[in-house]
C-alpha cells in the first residue's frame, strides 16, 4: 500500500508538470489552483507512504482517489483549456454529429458527416484519409457508438468527451471494486503505468473506453453466460475492435469446465452466450439495419476491410517507414494467419493459456495495416480485470 | 505430444502463409492519391487571410483593388461542390486577368502518380470560353491549370467545341461541356505534356481556376465537385531470384528448428 502511495504521487507529479505545460497558466488562474492542489496531494502521499503509523490504513483508498482526481484535473486542462470545443479525432466528431442527426430523426449511416469536422474543429492531423485522397466522412461504427452520446445532445452539454470519461471512471471503479482489498494497491499500477491509457487518449477524443466498460463487466460475469453475452454484444455494438475476441470466447465457453461439466452443458453455455451476444448487438443496430441495411453494412464494415491509407505503430511500419512495397492485402493475410494460429493454440493449450485471450486481439491488430496504439493499450484494463478474477477464484473463493 | 505437434505445425504454417503472401504481394503498391482532401470536405481557418479554405489547398488571388473573389462550399443542382467566384470591376487596373486559384503543389511520388493516372471531376460551368479571335489569347477561363513554372496547361470547361490551342509555353485544351449542368470530365496530364512535346517536370501545381479580363467585367461563378484521381495498384518491383532464395532458405531453417524442437519434445515426453 505504501508503494502504491509513492506510485500515485509519482504519477501525479508527472501529470502536474504536463498540466503546467499545457494549462496556459498565465490566463487560467483556475489551473494554477489545480496545480497547487495537485502538488500538495503528491507531497501528502509521499509523507503518508513513509509515516510509521498504522493510521494510514484508514486512508488506504487515497491512492485511487488521488489518481481519479488527477484524471479529472487533466481532463479539465486538456479538454477545456488546451483544446476547448475541439475534438482531436474525427471518430468522436462523427459519433457526436450522428447523435445530433439521430435526435432529429435522421439516419446518420446515409449522411455525409463532413460538417462534423468543422463543427468540432477536428485537428487536421487526425482526420482519416483514403487512398483516393478523400476524407472519411461517413459513420464507420456500430450504432451504440453514437447512441450512448444521446444524453449529451439532449442535455446540450456540447462536449461528448464527458461520456467517454464517465465510461473510463466507471471502468476503473469496477476493476477496483471487484479487486480483493489486499491487492487493490497493485491493481492501479498497470492501469496508470503511462498517461496514454487513462488520460491522453480519452482527452484526445479516443472513444475506446465506451467498449471497454461492457467488456470489463463481461469478465466479471463470465460465470453467467447470458449476462456475459449481453455485455459482449453491447461492446461489439459500440466498436468493431472486440469482434476479434469472438472466436476465442467461443473456445472459452466450449472448453471451460471440461473437468466437471458435461459437453451438453458446455454447448448450452456456448449457445446462451452466442444468442445473448447477437441479441445485444442487433437490438441497438436493428433500427438502422431496417432503415437501410446496405448503408449500415458499409458503415460498420469499412474500418475492418475498408480502403484506408497505411498508418501503424505495428508490423506495417516496414512499409510506412522503410518503404517495403507491400499492399494492405499482405497485412490482412498476416493478421488472419496470426489469428488462426493463436486460435488453434488457444484451443489446444487452453488449460495453460485460458486467460491470455485478452492479449490476442492486440497481437493480431499489431500485424494489420492500421495497427494504432489505441488498438493495443485498451486491452490492458481487461487483462487486469482478468487477472483479478483469476486471483479471486484461485485464492479468495478457494479460501 | 499431440498438442505440441499441433502447435509446431500451426506456427510453421503461419510462417509459410506469411512468407508466401510476402513473395506474392511484394512490389504491389497502391499509389495514394497525389491530391489530398480532393473533395474539399474539410475547411480550416487561415488567420493570415482571415478566411476559411479547404484543408491542404492554397487559395491564390490575382486582382485589382476594386475586384473581388471568393471560394466557398455550396450545393448546386443537388450536388455539393466548391464555388469559385470572381467579380471584375469596370475599372482598368494593373492586372489584365482577375483570377482565383485553388492549388495543391505536387512533386516526387505524388507527381509521378499524377502523371500515371487520370483525374476525374464534375464541373458546372456557367459561361462560355472567350478568346481573342486573332491571336487566340484567352479572355476568361474556368477549368484546371497545370503549372510547372515554365509551361502551362489549361483544361477549359465550356460549351465551345472541343479544340486545342498550342502556344510556346501554354497549351489550352477546351473540353466541350454544357453550361448550367453538372458534367463528368476526365483529364490526363501526361498525355497533354506528350502532345505539347514538353518534358515531365520536377514539380507542378494542380490548380482549379476561374478568371476573367477587363473585357468581360461583372460577376462570374462556376463549380467543381467530386475530384478524384484514378490510381491503380502498381507492381513497382518483384523479388529478385536471390531474395526469393533467401526467403526460401529462411523458411527451411525455421522448419528445421521447429522439426528439431518437435523431436526434442517427443524425446522428453518418452522419458
Amino acid at each position: 500500500m505504501r508503494l502504491s502511495f509513492i506510485f500515485a504521487a509519482g504519477f501525479i507529479l508527472s501529470e502536474g508538470l504536463q498540466n503546467w505545460i499545457r494549462g496556459d497558466i498565465e490566463t487560467h488562474p483556475e489551473v494554477v489552483l489545480l496545480l497547487l492542489i495537485t502538488y500538495a496531494l503528491a507531497f501528502a502521499l509521499f509523507i503518508l507512504a513513509t509515516m510509521d503509523s498504522e493510521g494510514i490504513l484508514r486512508v488506504r483508498e487515497l491512492a485511487l482517489l488521488s489518481l481519479v482526481l488527477t484524471i479529472i484535473v487533466s481532463w479539465y486542462v486538456i479538454t477545456q483549456v488546451e483544446h476547448p470545443g475541439s475534438y482531436q479525432t474525427d471518430a468522436l466528431a462523427f459519433a457526436h454529429y450522428s447523435a445530433i442527426l439521430f435526435s432529429k430523426g435522421i439516419n446518420p449511416y446515409t449522411q455525409d458527416l463532413d460538417s462534423a469536422l468543422t463543427m468540432f474543429s477536428v485537428n487536421p492531423q487526425f482526420i482519416t484519409l483514403t487512398p483516393t485522397g478523400d476524407l472519411v466522412s461517413t459513420l464507420n461504427y456500430p450504432a451504440l457508438q453514437f447512441l450512448v452520446l444521446l444524453p449529451i445532445v439532449w442535455f446540450q452539454l456540447h462536449d461528448a468527451r464527458i461520456m467517454v470519461y464517465a465510461a473510463e471512471l466507471l471502468s476503473l471503479l469496477v476493476i477496483y471494486y471487484w479487486t480483493p482489498r489486499e491487492v487493490r494497491s497493485l491493481v492501479l499500477i498497470p492501469l496508470f503505468a503511462g498517461s496514454d491509457l487513462v488520460i491522453n487518449f480519452t482527452a484526445g477524443s479516443v472513444t475506446d473506453f465506451l467498449w471497454v466498460l461492457p467488456l470489463i463487466l463481461m469478465v466479471v460475469w463470465f460465470d453467467r453466460p447470458w449476462l456475459a453475452g449481453i455485455m459482449f454484444g453491447l461492446s461489439c455494438a459500440t466498436k468493431q475492435t472486440p469482434w476479434l475476441l469472438a472466436p476465442f470466447l467461443l473456445v472459452w465457453f466450449v472448453r471451460d469446465g471440461e473437468s466437471h461439466l458435461r459437453i451438453v452443458t458446455r454447448l448450452r453455455n456456448v449457445s446462451t452466450f452466442a444468442a445473448s451476444s447477437i441479441a445485444a448487438f442487433v437490438i441497438p443496430n436493428a433500427w438502422f439495419m431496417w432503415l437501410n441495411f446496405s448503408a449500415w453494412y458499409t458503415g460498420v464494415v469499412t474500418p475492418a476491410f475498408g480502403n484506408l491509407v497505411v498508418l501503424s505503430q505495428g508490423f506495417s511500419l516496414i512499409t510506412l517507414a522503410l518503404g517495403v512495397p507491400l499492399p494492405p492485402e499482405f497485412y490482412l493475410i498476416s493478421t488472419v494467419a496470426v489469428g488462426v494460429t493463436l486460435l488453434v493454440n488457444y484451443y489446444v493449450h487452453f488449460e495453460k493459456v485460458r486467460l491470455t485471450l485478452w492479449a490476442f486481439p492486440a497481437i493480431m491488430l499489431w500485424f494489420s495495416y492500421r495497427g494504432l496504439q489505441n488498438y493495443f493499450v485498451f486491452w490492458m484494463p481487461l487483462l487486469v480485470m482478468s487477472a483479478v478474477m483469476f486471483y479471486r477464484k484461485r485464492f479468495v473463493n478457494a479460501a | 505430444m499431440r498438442h505440441s505437434a499441433i502447435s509446431l505445425i500451426s506456427v510453421a504454417l503461419c510462417f509459410l502463409v506469411i512468407s508466401a503472401a510476402f513473395a506474392s504481394y511484394y512490389g504491389q503498391v497502391f499509389q495514394p492519391s497525389p491530391l489530398l482532401n480532393s473533395n474539399m470536405k474539410f475547411w480550416t481557418f487561415d488567420p493570415a487571410t482571415n478566411s476559411t479554405e479547404p484543408y491542404l489547398w492554397q487559395i491564390d488571388v490575382i486582382k485589382n483593388p476594386a475586384d473581388n473573389v471568393s471560394v466557398y462550399r455550396t450545393v448546386v443542382a443537388n450536388r455539393s461542390g466548391v464555388a469559385l467566384w470572381v467579380y471584375r470591376s469596370n475599372e482598368n487596373g494593373s492586372s489584365v486577368f482577375t483570377t482565383v486559384h485553388l492549388r495543391q503543389d505536387l512533386h516526387g511520388q505524388a507527381l509521378d502518380t499524377a502523371f500515371n493516372s487520370t483525374i476525374s471531376l464534375w464541373v458546372f460551368p456557367t459561361f462560355s470560353y472567350w478568346y481573342d479571335l486573332r491571336y487566340k489569347n484567352p479572355e476568361n477561363v474556368f477549368g484546371i491549370e497545370i503549372n510547372d513554372g515554365v509551361n502551362l496547361v489549361w483544361y477549359v470547361f465550356a460549351d465551345d467545341q472541343s479544340q486545342v490551342f498550342q502556344f510556346p509555353h501554354h497549351r489550352i485544351v477546351v473540353i466541350q461541356t454544357p453550361l448550367h449542368v453538372w458534367s463528368y470530365r476526365t483529364i490526363n496530364i501526361a498525355h497533354e505534356y506528350a502532345e505539347a512535346g514538353w518534358k515531365k517536370p520536377e514539380s507542378l501545381s494542380f490548380i482549379l481556376i476561374l478568371g476573367t479580363t477587363n473585357i468581360y467585367p461583372g460577376n462570374w461563378v462556376s463549380y467543381f465537385s467530386g475530384l478524384s484521381v484514378q490510381t491503380a495498384l502498381q507492381r513497382t518491383q518483384t523479388l529478385s531470384t536471390i531474395d526469393f532464395e533467401i526467403l526460401v532458405t529462411c523458411n527451411a531453417i525455421l522448419m528445421a528448428i521447429l522439426f528439431t524442437a518437435g523431436i526434442a519434445i517427443w524425446r522428453r515426453d518418452l522419458k
